[in-house]
């Protein structure tokens, strides 16, 4: 089996080449230690069997952000047999920037230029004939979206692979340059597995991770800068850059003819873009699409959600009344309440993840993402996020599962991090029947304004706390340039948006879903021993637990065992603490129960603590999976305390003045 | 005169005052010092986006002032700045 690897810049149609290549035949998964999707498929050519990875976006080689060093990573411990670079034909000198990278490694690389018809279109025509000589590479041209081309491309890779490269390329970085090269060359000893000449060049680079690694001295550092401070350069890489582009320049000025300059689909991405940005214009435009989505999310995905759960409960009845007499009760309840309830818990996400990663894929395919994150970044900046930051957080008052799954359009880990945390803060739908229960309870007529009041707070804390983080613990060293660039716009591939959808939901169901699943059970578990007595009752394992922690809440107001269950089983999903207080009490007169143990200011103080105690199984499973155990027990951690301090002030002061 | 003054027509990038890391993203996306760019939206406050050949490039206000460059003179544009 032969290891092919697709790589090429973000927007160059890496992925459409990646499909056209496997079709059907692909999984989803992460690269080691971090959450970028890594795509994978394989293809069968003249009866030779091809393993195809499809690497993240870059537009270099450098340490300097993640997808960059886990491409290079791969391509040096990996080596793979062929690497496939997919060019943007309409912007082809700054994607031949990573090919020059590529070739300087000494890898074996077949160029594909893709969209060749939208650069003809524009007046650019580049001759692959002339590029192949100077290169010595083949070079294939391919319209991606069409499927043209796929099986030229297919054939460049398996003769390709057949030998290896033997002529590294050799761009002339001028006679100092060389010169140091070369006296380095005697000086340090380059790991074998190391490509010489590219790591060469980034050690005249200061390439961060190759200094250290090879250790290199203060001297040839002093050295380096030397030679680039004498060419106008305060760093060295950018005169390398610089060359390389020289070089490129050179290249495509053989290779390329342009004729004329008008380019019809520009200028009306153009006129849209006039509109979307203007921060007058474009927050209203945004504030509707993000109002969409949310309700295409909900709307669409509730009705199938109730359906599941009517499934569910229908499984569950017929279990029960299939097996009444043949199981043992604990047996009973461990399959319905235990088992089922454990994989309804589940499934039941699956509607609204599913349609969320759907309408993401709309959005980052027609070129909209890009622009959203321009749009809110002068907001965000003031709470130390980025633009892109906003749209996970709007998403967490429906559910803030999907929104932490959504941070993965985040590129920085700072920012995804802080994000992640503040989201539990969000008032997710499942909250809602516990302010409409407590809400209708003890502040008729002003219901509405009781939940609103409770939505704003969650939004004024999550504020703060994003402030407080980004300025303590995780206070930038140097503010990311913010610069991006920008996709014309294009009709979305639906095909390929509902692909994605179901490739993201797969793995999360995979890896949230047995988390969850077990959570479920351990809680039924708590909540059912000894067997002897009704399911969640005082005595039961879980009752005890309450009892025991309940005092903690005596400062709050609400310092009974009841309300600790309910807090604690309130950890599974938080309606359940609705549901569960209506077994304890029993529904009939729960209302009547509640207006003895509470009053209004006990019960706003408990609404509170139920907006910010903790975030819900499914959701510390998802903290879990993108940002790691660590950062899921810190917010584990301050949720508690920041519910329990806030609700305790609350009710402290205002029995002090009321 | 900085990119963030400019509300349209063409001009040439004439050095970056952002640091070593702001030089090396644009290099990355394909702006170098000495190109010509067209400036395709700048409403005053927000991004600026400026164009090269097919590319467009959104930058945020704060990087756009930090962007040195000189006015191209354009069949319509006479002032040079």
């Amino acid at each position: 089996m032969k290891k092919i690897v697709i790589a090429g810049n973000p927007n160059s149609g890496k992925s459409t080449i990646f499909n056209n290549l496997t079709g059907e035949n692909q999984k989803v998964g992460n690269w080691p230690g971090v959450t970028v999707e890594k795509f994978e498929g394989k293809f069968n050519y003249k009866g030779e069997e091809f393993y195809v990875v499809d690497l993240p976006g870059t537009y270099g080689l450098s340490s300097f952000s993640i997808d960059e060093k886990i491409a290079r990573e791969y391509l040096i411990k990996e080596n793979p047999d062929v690497i496939v670079l997919v060019v943007d034909s309409t912007n082809i000198e700054r994607h031949f920037y990573l090919l020059t990278e590529l070739l300087e490694m000494g890898k074996n690389v077949v160029l594909c230029l893709n969209m060749t018809d939208l650069a003809e279109e524009k007046g650019t025509f580049i001759d692959e004939n002339i590029l192949s000589k100077i290169l010595k590479i083949k070079v294939v041209k391919t319209i991606g979206n069409k499927n043209i081309g796929t099986d030229k491309l297919k054939d460049a890779i398996y003769e390709t692979s057949k030998n290896k490269r033997e002529d590294f390329l050799k761009i002339d970085y001028g006679k100092e340059i060389e010169d140091f090269i070369e006296n380095i060359k005697k000086e340090i000893k380059i790991p074998e597995y190391l490509p010489e000449r590219w790591t060469l060049i980034k050690i005249f680079s200061k390439d961060e991770d190759i200094i250290n690694l090879l250790k290199i001295k203060k001297e040839i550092i002093e050295k380096i800068d030397k030679i680039s401070n004498f060419h106008g350069f305060s760093d060295s890489e950018n005169l390398i850059i610089e060359k390389k582009y020289g070089f490129i320049r050179g290249i495509l000025k053989e290779s390329v003819i342009q004729k004329g300059k008008i380019w019809k689909r520009l200028e009306i991405s153009d006129k849209v873009d006039k509109i979307v940005t203007n921060p007058w214009i474009g927050l209203p435009i945004f504030l509707i699409i993000i109002f969409a989505i949310f309700e295409i999310i909900f709307e669409i995905g509730n009705p199938l959600q109730e359906l599941i759960d009517k499934f569910i409960s229908f499984l569950s009845s017929s279990l029960n009344s299939l097996l009444k007499n043949l199981a043992p009760p604990f047996l009973l309840s461990f399959l319905t309440d235990g088992i089922l309830g454990g994989i309804g818990s589940v499934i039941i996400f699956v509607p609204n993840i599913f349609l969320l990663f759907f309408l993401i894929s709309i959005l980052e395919d027609s070129g909209y993402m890009a622009r959203i994150a321009f749009t809110m970044d002068r907001f965000m900046h003031y709470i130390g996020l980025h633009g892109k930051s906003f749209i996970p957080i709007v998403l967490g008052f429906g559910c803030n599962v999907p929104a932490i799954l959504a941070t993965r359009t985040i590129e920085s880990r700072r920012d995804r991090i802080i994000t992640i945390m503040i989201i539990p803060l969000i008032s997710c739908s499942a909250r809602l029947p516990i302010y409409i229960l407590f809400a209708g309870a003890f502040f008729k007529k002003y219901e509405g304004l009781i939940v609103f009041s409770l939505y704003l707070i969650g939004i004024v804390l999550s504020i703060i706390v994003a402030k407080v983080l980004s300025e303590t613990i995780f206070k930038k060293k140097e503010e990311a340039p913010l610069v991006m660039e920008l996709p014309p716009y294009r009709k979305p591939a639906i095909r390929w948006c509902l692909k994605m959808g179901s490739l993201r939901t797969k793995v999360f169901l995979i890896r949230a879903g047995t988390i969850i699943f077990l959570a479920s059970l351990i809680i039924w578990l708590l909540a059912s021993l000894p067997l002897s007595i009704p399911y969640g009752s005082k005595d039961t394992i879980l009752g005890k637990i309450g009892s025991f922690i309940a005092p903690i809440f005596s400062p709050a107001g609400f310092g009974r065992w009841e309300i600790a269950v309910a807090l604690l089983t309130g950890i599974v999903a938080k309606e359940t603490v609705v549901s569960t207080l209506g077994v304890i009490f029993g529904s009939e007169n729960l209302i009547d129960s509640l207006k003895n143990i509470f009053n209004p200011i006990s019960a706003y103080s408990f609404m509170l603590m139920s907006l910010i105690y903790i975030p819900c199984i499914a959701t510390m499973a998802a903290i879990k999976n993108e940002i790691g155990l660590k950062y899921l027990l810190i917010t584990i951690t301050y949720t508690i305390l920041l519910g329990w301090v806030i609700a305790v002030i609350f009710y402290q002061t205002l029995n002090l003045f009321l | 005169m900085v990119l963030s003054q400019v509300k349209n027509g063409k001009v040439k990038i004439a050095g970056f005052l952002g640091g070593k890391h702001f030089l090396k993203k644009m290099n990355a996306l394909g702006i170098l010092i000495g190109d010509i760019v067209e400036i395709v939206a700048n409403p005053g406050h927000g991004p600026v986006i400026i164009g090269k050949g097919s590319l467009r490039i959104a930058i945020g206000f704060g990087m756009a002032s930090k962007i040195l460059v000189e006015k191209v003179s354009d069949e319509k544009d006479s002032n040079s700045g």
